[in-house]
């Protein structure tokens, strides 16, 4: 038998060995194929992609657990070491915020006055559509996403942005039926339509691969300094206006850097905001034919005869107006 | 008879544990274990697992056993298809060819090989990336990545001999 074996193995090697060199050259020539088709047609591929992504996230969600209990203890234990300092800083905080919850309560007031008079809309609300965890975070030192495990099934779609109680982290790139995939603001890929307060100044966050992203497409002559706030404007109509997004901390010839003031070292769970998007009206005649098709041609209509309005109707058109009359 | 078939079972799902091994690799590598992924602090342990199977049990992770992997890293991570499976059966292939030399050396052989051919693959899976982007993407994230691959090595190695003397060896293995 031992024999037979092992003149079957020394006529099947060679055929083994050209196999190989075979699907060697084949799946380089696939690899490149890939990669150019990706980057011919960026979507083209995502949906490969996800169902990767989604056939995983079960077993990213397990090997996750052990993670995130051993973080949590690592942090009580750090918690329990600096209780005395923490405590601290947090009655000292409590008294600045309570002046700031009589200074926001006035306010609050102030503006649901100003609106009425104004007859302006409230604020939309931004509800939740999905909260997920996040499960991997690694498209290491290239791209700076996350992966999330909720995915359409949850309610999560493309374009949705993703905040946590600290502010904005990203956006929804690509989504899947169990998973979606966040880019990072800081990603090199990633601009966000924001603008500085106090000044109100509107710029473009650019993400550049680094902790801290920059402003860009400034107005001429900005009234910026370091420690103002950065918001989302919700132009483009793509992103809620008013979220988070950090502070500025940095004015100099690089630029104007922006410290996000979400920790993405810290990073666990995420809220994904529903958003109704402002569609442009050439885009909204898009969309409806979309989906109701294409728009019926023009065409001449009967008058119904059938029914006569009765005499001295309100509904009876003026005989000059019409010039149907003879 | 029903032992038989078992044990049958268990020999053949020992000769799938390279591939599923290369899967539960790319798997800890996308983790976010410290937080700290977007900034390169994530070692590339695939590649320590993809060198050892290329090593040792190449009739068991074939080229395309180093792709899936590669595509399957790829899709996690959210990088364009095809950059990490590209680098990583060169790299299975590199490993082959050189499976004399490499033949009954030490392990400091082994690991100083690995130490030269990592940061190879990291370049060229930087270089690769940079032309894919179309921008140079910044080198310092791929050097603590690099650096941190490159330690992990001793301790991904001595946990995948173990595993190593439990698959049994095909009589027919080049």
């Amino acid at each position: 038998m031992k024999p037979e074996r092992r003149a079957l193995s020394r006529l099947t090697l060679p055929l083994k060995v050209l196999a190989d060199r075979f699907a060697f050259g084949a799946l380089v020539i696939l690899s490149l194929a890939l990669l150019a088709v990706g980057k011919a047609n960026v979507h083209l591929l995502e949906g490969v992609s996800m169902r990767i992504s989604d056939a995983l996230v079960p077993a990213l969600q397990t090997l996750m657990q052990p993670v995130t209990a051993s973080r949590r203890l690592v942090e009580g234990v750090g918690e329990l070491l600096a209780l005395r300092a923490e405590n601290a800083r947090l009655k000292e905080q409590n008294l600045r915020l309570l002046e700031w919850q009589g200074a926001a309560r006035q306010l609050s007031v102030e503006n649901a006055a100003l609106r009425q008079l104004l007859k302006m809309p409230a604020d939309p609300k931004l509800p939740t559509a999905a909260t997920g965890r996040i499960v991997a975070d690694a498209g290491g030192p290239f791209v700076h996403t996350v992966l999330v495990d909720v995915g359409t099934e949850d309610g999560a779609a493309r374009g949705m942005a993703a905040i946590n109680e600290r502010g904005m982290i990203g956006r929804v790139i690509e989504v899947g039926r169990h998973s979606a995939r966040v880019l990072l603001l800081t990603d090199f890929n990633s601009r966000i339509p924001v603008l500085v307060e106090p000044s109100r100044d509107q710029a473009i966050l650019a993400g550049n691969n680094t902790r801290r992203p920059t402003l860009v497409f400034l107005p001429l002559n900005p009234r910026l300094a370091v420690g103002n706030r950065v918001l989302t404007s919700g132009r483009g109509g793509v992103l809620p206006p008013g979220l988070e997004i950090g502070t500025v901390v940095a004015i100099d010839d690089a630029g104007v850097t922006v410290e996000p003031s979400v920790d993405f070292a810290r990073l666990e769970y995420l809220r994904l905001l529903e958003y109704d998007q402002v569609v442009p009206p050439e885009q909204l005649e898009e969309m409806q034919r979309e989906m109701y098709g294409p728009p019926l041609p023009p065409r001449f209509v009967a008058p119904d005869t059938s029914y006569s309005e009765p005499l001295g109707s309100p509904t009876d058109p003026p005989a000059v107006a019409s010039g149907l009359t003879p | 008879m029903i032992w038989f078939w078992l044990r049958q079972l268990d020999a053949r799902l020992r000769l799938l544990l390279p591939l599923a091994l290369a899967v539960g690799a790319v798997l800890i590598d996308v983790l976010p274990l410290l937080g700290l992924g977007p900034w390169g602090l994530t070692p590339f342990s695939t590649l320590c697992v993809v060198y050892f199977w290329s090593l040792y049990r190449p009739d068991l992770f074939g080229t395309l056993a180093a792709f899936a992997t590669g595509i399957i890293y790829d899709a996690v991570a959210g990088l364009p298809l095809g950059l990490t499976a590209l680098i990583l059966i060169l790299t299975r292939r590199f490993v082959v060819m050189q499976r004399r030399f490499f033949a009954a050396r030490s392990f400091l052989v082994v690991l100083s090989c690995f130490l030269l051919l990592a940061p190879a693959a990291a370049i060229a899976r930087w270089a690769l990336a940079c032309v894919w982007w179309g921008r140079a993407l910044p080198f310092q994230p791929i050097v603590l990545s690099l650096l941190l691959t490159m330690a992990l090595y001793p301790v991904v190695s001595l946990l995948l001999a173990r595993v190593h003397h439990q698959i049994p060896r095909l009589s027919h293995a080049p």
